[in-house]
């Protein structure tokens, strides 16, 4: 990270301050119990130690976000899961007529709740975790079969030869491919598609800067599209079911129109800070649709699961069991082999999987009932707290993983969310993870903030400056807009 | 992030400054130029570097000593340097000699003395270009300077 306080202190008191800030959960571990207050249980303390390591770990990241994800759930089965070592639980030290040398003790209330071991576990399979390999199989057999380039292709060719209006196309497909597919790959398929556009630019055209810039953004806008654009919103999906639930076709009702304004703005605001010299550019894009059988499987596959997913609410078919069709179709096709499943990226499933268990333990422990207990969040004006909550996760998700973000974020706002009687006074539980979520997606203003914005510094050759006064600006309204829509159309959801 | 080394042998000094000259750009995209006028010299430059950090080789054939093809051998028979690309800038190389390059050097490219700029130029971005794809893990950061549409695509293509 650029800028960090710490950078100007010595490099040896700066290590020392990284590792005190690193071994900071072992601290809160080792505090009395006379610091924490006397509500706290022994479960409880243990399991916000393991919250403070996963928030130290995911921001600072001495190791990459989803070995931190795998560790959240490792050390949760080993201090607070009724796995635990027999001596880190209350034991009555007997052998049973089973054999067991130590039994469980009967519940103590000093101690605390554990969380049963298989509900961890769970979380490496949740429906979130599902509907995302979906997703994955989605983009995998559209790379494969160009099928994601050769439309781009046909989509882009009514924008014309006018650089302004093509770059409106090239944001517009690339917004529109965010909605379905991985953002990263998204980007990184746009920027070859648009390497014969950024080659006619001058070096120092402003022009080519501003064009490069427009494909993360629009690729960071468009996956807040759906409920499968980006891990975040299936994130904040899983803490809204029941009376809170949003739908498919309810979410994109509710996102697509803001996507479409932030879009157009993000385009007026990258042509007038960055104004091309050369005015015109050639889009001539050549390329035949693949006919063999494998990739017309992929042609129909994508766009009927896109249709089972938005009629879901129709067939009564979950989402999440519709994210299973492309990956039992591609599988049993052959159009997705071992060799493709080796190329997904498992490490962002194994990230959200250490969000979803670190939510079951915030929640199974009792801590953030706890918490909602100790802070008195109730006397939040409602619309304070949905701002407050998306500022932070605009702020967080700016200088460090979205998903390791809403992975914190989300479960503690939920239960906050859930324990407030105001909020339904704008909108509820629904409105503030929705807010949050979209917030989560905001964090576009460094080149650290998302690996889209990353590829692009790095392959454009962008300065800090270029991307602050791009992503910066556009995060910076679409978080005002944001707001402006929850107060005005709160009602809504 | 490792840097990387293109070499150019050769024994007219005219010839080495010339080849200089048109790689200058390269050093802007963070390639490191060593130039070497016989393969005794280019020989100690390669002893220097470490696994893959040779990039290109750009080298002459007929020198005094051992020939260019026959360097260019001791190069693809080395684990070190197996993945440089390998081009003869040459205007003496018969058949014979040409044909060895490529069957036991993997010989990548052959530039015909004398050559033009730009020529040399758009070899240099297409050999540099498979280098760092085939190398590096993050190539992006070559885009800029290489083939930005063949790197993007293979970015692309590595994981889903």
């Amino acid at each position: 990270m650029n800028g960090n306080f710490s950078d100007h202190l010595l490099p040896k008191a700066k290590m020392l301050f990284r590792l005190a800030i690193l071994l900071s959960p072992i601290l809160v571990l080792l505090l009395p119990a006379a610091v924490l207050g006397t509500g706290v249980t022994v479960v409880e303390q243990r399991m916000l130690a393991i919250l403070v390591f996963a928030v130290v770990f995911w921001i600072l990241e001495p190791i990459p976000v989803f070995a931190t994800s795998v560790l959240v759930i490792f050390v949760q089965l080993v201090l607070v899961s009724d796995s635990a070592p027999w001596f880190l639980r209350p034991f009555v030290d007997t052998v049973s007529a089973a054999g067991d040398a130590h039994q469980v003790a009967p519940m103590d209330a000093a101690f605390g709740k554990l969380v049963p071991y298989k509900e961890l576990f769970y979380a490496f399979a949740s429906p979130v975790i599902m509907l995302f390999l979906g997703g994955f199989f989605l983009s995998g057999a559209a790379t494969k079969y160009s099928l994601d380039r050769n439309l781009a292709r046909i989509l882009l060719k009514p924008f014309g030869q006018n650089v302004t209006t093509a770059m409106l196309g090239v944001m517009a497909v690339t917004a529109f491919f965010s909605l379905w597919m991985a953002n990263t790959p998204v980007t990184a398929m746009m920027l070859a598609i648009c390497s014969p556009i950024v080659s006619l630019f001058d070096r120092d055209d402003p022009g080519r800067a501003g064009f490069l810039l427009s494909i993360p953004i629009s690729s960071s806008l468009g996956g807040i599209g759906t409920p499968v654009g980006t891990p975040i919103n299936a994130i904040a999906l899983k803490y809204l079911t029941g009376s809170n639930e949003i739908g498919f076709g309810k979410w994109m009702l509710l996102a697509v129109p803001y996507v479409i304004f932030m879009l157009l703005f993000s385009w007026w605001w990258l042509g007038r800070v960055f104004p091309a010299q050369r005015k015109e550019v050639r889009l001539e894009f050549a390329g035949t649709f693949d006919k063999s059988p494998k990739a017309i499987v992929v042609y129909v596959v994508f766009p009927l699961t896109i249709l089972l997913w938005l009629t879901s609410a129709w067939h009564g078919v979950n989402i999440y069991t519709v994210g299973l069709v492309p990956v039992a179709a591609f599988l049993a096709t052959g159009v997705i082999t071992k060799a493709d499943l080796k190329k997904m990226s498992w490490d962002v499933l194994w990230l959200i999987a250490g969000g979803i268990a670190l939510g079951i333990g915030l929640e199974n422990t009792g801590l953030t009932d706890t918490i909602v207990g100790v802070v008195p969040f109730s006397s939040f004006p409602p619309f304070a707290l949905v701002a407050a909550g998306a500022l932070l996760a605009a702020l967080l998700a700016t200088i460090m993983s979205h998903t390791a973000t809403a992975n914190l974020v989300v479960p503690v706002l939920a239960a906050i969310g859930a324990g407030h009687a105001g909020l339904p006074a704008v909108g509820g539980l629904k409105v503030l993870l929705f807010a949050v979520a979209i917030a989560c997606s905001l964090g576009m203003a460094l080149p650290i903030s998302t690996p889209c914005n990353a590829l692009t510094f790095a392959a454009g050759g962008i300065s800090n400056r270029q991307m602050l006064l791009g992503g910066g600006v556009v995060s910076v309204i679409g978080f005002l807009l944001l707001g402006v829509v929850i107060a005005a159309a709160g009602s809504l959801f | 992030m490792m840097e990387y080394t293109i070499l150019c042998v050769d024994d007219e000094r005219e010839v080495l400054e010339s080849l200089l000259r048109d790689l200058e750009p390269f050093e802007q995209a963070g390639f490191r130029i060593e130039s070497a006028s016989s393969v005794s010299e280019a020989r100690e430059v390669v002893a220097g570097l470490e696994t893959n950090q040779l990039a290109l080789v750009l080298c002459d054939h007929l020198m005094p000593g051992i020939t260019g093809v026959e360097f260019l051998i001791e190069l693809a028979k080395n684990p070190n340097t197996r993945q440089a690309r390998k081009v003869l800038v040459t205007g003496q190389a018969g058949l014979a000699d040409t044909v060895k390059a490529v069957n036991q050097a993997g010989l990548d490219h052959y530039i015909a003395k004398p050559w033009t700029a730009a020529e040399m130029s758009k070899v240099v971005i297409d050999m540099l270009t498979g280098f760092v794809i085939a190398v590096d893990p993050a190539p992006q950061r070559f885009a800029q300077y290489l083939d930005f549409g063949r790197i993007m695509e293979a970015v692309r293509e590595r994981e889903f």
